[in-house]
C-alpha cells in the first residue's frame, strides 16, 4: 500500500476499521507500522475524531424540558376504548375497504411508474459499480456494451487513449447496461484504467466540474459535459498524475 | 386533561430525554425544533411502546424515531449538490489541529453548513457512534455511498472547524 491510499483510509481508523475488508485493514496497519508520517497523520485523525465526538455529545439541555415532556405526554395518553367507539362498525368496515382500494391503486400506479423509467443513479454508485465490476477484470469476463445509449466519447484526447469497443456495466440491477466503459491505456504515463460514461440525465448528483479535477477515494475522477458524466478509474498509475498531465497539456 | 403514563414511559423519558434532545439538536441545529422533535419522538414512542421488546435497544430505537421524524419534516433533496462539499484532495501536508478547545456552538455552526444528506451520517457516526456498515443499514444506502458522504462531510467539517478555531485563537 502506498501513502496516498493509506491517507485515504486512515480516517476510518480505529473506529471503523472493521468496515474495511480484512486484507485492506491489515495492509493499512502494515503500512502504518513502517511509515512514521502516515502513522502521525493517523494519530492526528484519531485525536480529531475524539475531540469531535466529545463536542458532539455535549449539548446543554433546557432545564424544564423534562417536566414539559412528562406533562405533554400525560395530556396525550390515549384514552382506553376511545378509538373503538369512535366510529360505528359499518363506517369502519367501509373505511377499511376504501383504504385497501386506495392502497391497491397507489401500488398499481407506482408499479407502472417504476417500470416505465430507469431510476436515476448517485455518482457514488456509478463509481462503486465501476470499481467492483471493472477493476482488474479480464476482457473475457466482461460483457460488450448493449448500446442502450449512444456511447461516443466527444473529447479527442480521450478518443485517442480509449481502446476497442466499450464494455457494459449494470449498476441498478435492472435489465440493460447503465454504464459504457472503455479501456484506457497510456504507456507514457504508465497509466492503465477505464473511462466510464453514463448519460447525464441518469445522474442525480452531477459532478460540478467540466474537466477531470476531482479525485474520489484516490481511485476515480469525475466530470461532465453536455451529454455525459464521465468517471476515470485507475488500475495502474495515479489518477491525479493523469489529470495533472492532462491539464498541463490542455494549458 | 392529564392521564397516567403508559407503564415504563416515564422511565424511558427519565433515562433518554437528554440524549434524544442532543441528537435532535445536532440534526436540526435549532433548540426550538429540537424540543419539538424530542416531544414528538416520545409521543410516537408512547404509541408504539409495544414494539420495544429489548430495553437495551431503547436509545437506538428513540434515535431512529427522532431521525425519521426529522427527515419527514425536512426530506433529503432528490438532487444532491456537491458544490458546498468539495472532494478532499489527498494526500496533503497536514496543517495540524489548531490550539483551543472545540465548543458545542462551533461544532453546531459547522454542522449547519453541511447539507442534510451529509449532516445525517456525520451525526450517526459521531453522536450515535455507529460504524459505517450500521449507518448504511440505518439510512438504507450502499456502504460506498456512506463512505463517500462521510469522507466529504468530515473534510468539510474539518475545514469549517479549523476556520472557527483559528478565528477564535488567532496566531
Amino acid at each position: 500500500m502506498d501513502c496516498h491510499t493509506a491517507r485515504q483510509m486512515i480516517e476510518m481508523l480505529p473506529r471503523a476499521a472493521h468496515d474495511l475488508p480484512s486484507a485492506e485493514e491489515q495492509a493499512l496497519r502494515d503500512h502504518l507500522a513502517h511509515c512514521p508520517p502516515c502513522l502521525s497523520a493517523a494519530e492526528e485523525v484519531g485525536e480529531w475524531d475524539m475531540s469531535l465526538q466529545s463536542a458532539m455529545t455535549s449539548v446543554p439541555v433546557p432545564d424544564d424540558l423534562h417536566e414539559r415532556l412528562l406533562s405533554q405526554l400525560a395530556r396525550s395518553t390515549p384514552q382506553a376504548g376511545r378509538n373503538a367507539s369512535q366510529f360505528p362498525d359499518r363506517t369502519r368496515h367501509i373505511r377499511r375497504i376504501a383504504s385497501w382500494l386506495a392502497f391497491c391503486l397507489v401500488l398499481f400506479a407506482g408499479s407502472v411508474f417504476w417500470l416505465s423509467r430507469a431510476p436515476r443513479l448517485e455518482l457514488a454508485s456509478v463509481e462503486n459499480g465501476a470499481i467492483q465490476q471493472l477493476r482488474n477484470r479480464p476482457d473475457t469476463g466482461l460483457a460488450a456494451f448493449d448500446q442502450s445509449f449512444a456511447a461516443a466519447v466527444a473529447d479527442s484526447k480521450w478518443q485517442k487513449v480509449c481502446q476497442s469497443s466499450p464494455f457494459g456495466v449494470n449498476v441498478d440491477k435492472r435489465a440493460g447496461h447503465d454504464l459504457a466503459a472503455f479501456r484506457v491505456n497510456i504507456p507514457s504515463l504508465r497509466f492503465r484504467g477505464w473511462l466510464v460514461m453514463v448519460p447525464i440525465s441518469r445522474i442525480v448528483d452531477v459532478p460540478p466540474s467540466t474537466y477531470p479535477d476531482a479525485v474520489h477515494y484516490a481511485q476515480t475522477a469525475a466530470w461532465h459535459d453536455d451529454r455525459f458524466v464521465y468517471v476515470c478509474l485507475a488500475e495502474q498509475g495515479s489518477v491525479e498524475a493523469l489529470i495533472a498531465q492532462w491539464n498541463s497539456s490542455a494549458a | 386533561m392529564q392521564r397516567p403514563l403508559a407503564p415504563g414511559l416515564a422511565e424511558l423519558v427519565d433515562e433518554h430525554y437528554r440524549a434524544v434532545f442532543g441528537y435532535a439538536y445536532r440534526l436540526s441545529g435549532s433548540v426550538i425544533e429540537s424540543e419539538d422533535l424530542t416531544q414528538q419522538t416520545f409521543m410516537l414512542a408512547q404509541s408504539n411502546l409495544s414494539q420495544l421488546r429489548e430495553p437495551r435497544a431503547a436509545r437506538g430505537w428513540l434515535y431512529t424515531i427522532a431521525r425519521n421524524e426529522f427527515l419527514r419534516r425536512r426530506p433529503v433533496p432528490s438532487t444532491v449538490t456537491l458544490d458546498d462539499v468539495s472532494e478532499p484532495s489527498m494526500p496533503e501536508p497536514d496543517p495540524g489541529w489548531p490550539e483551543g478547545e472545540l465548543t458545542s456552538e462551533q461544532l453546531q455552526a459547522a454542522l449547519n453548513e453541511l447539507p442534510i444528506e451529509f449532516r445525517v451520517p456525520v451525526v450517526l457516526f459521531y453522536y450515535e457512534n455507529l460504524c459505517y456498515r450500521d449507518i448504511a443499514l440505518q439510512l438504507n444506502l450502499p456502504l460506498g455511498t456512506v463512505m463517500s458522504r462521510l469522507s466529504r462531510a468530515k473534510s468539510q467539517l474539518r475545514r469549517q472547524l479549523e476556520k472557527h478555531l483559528l478565528e477564535s485563537h488567532p496566531g
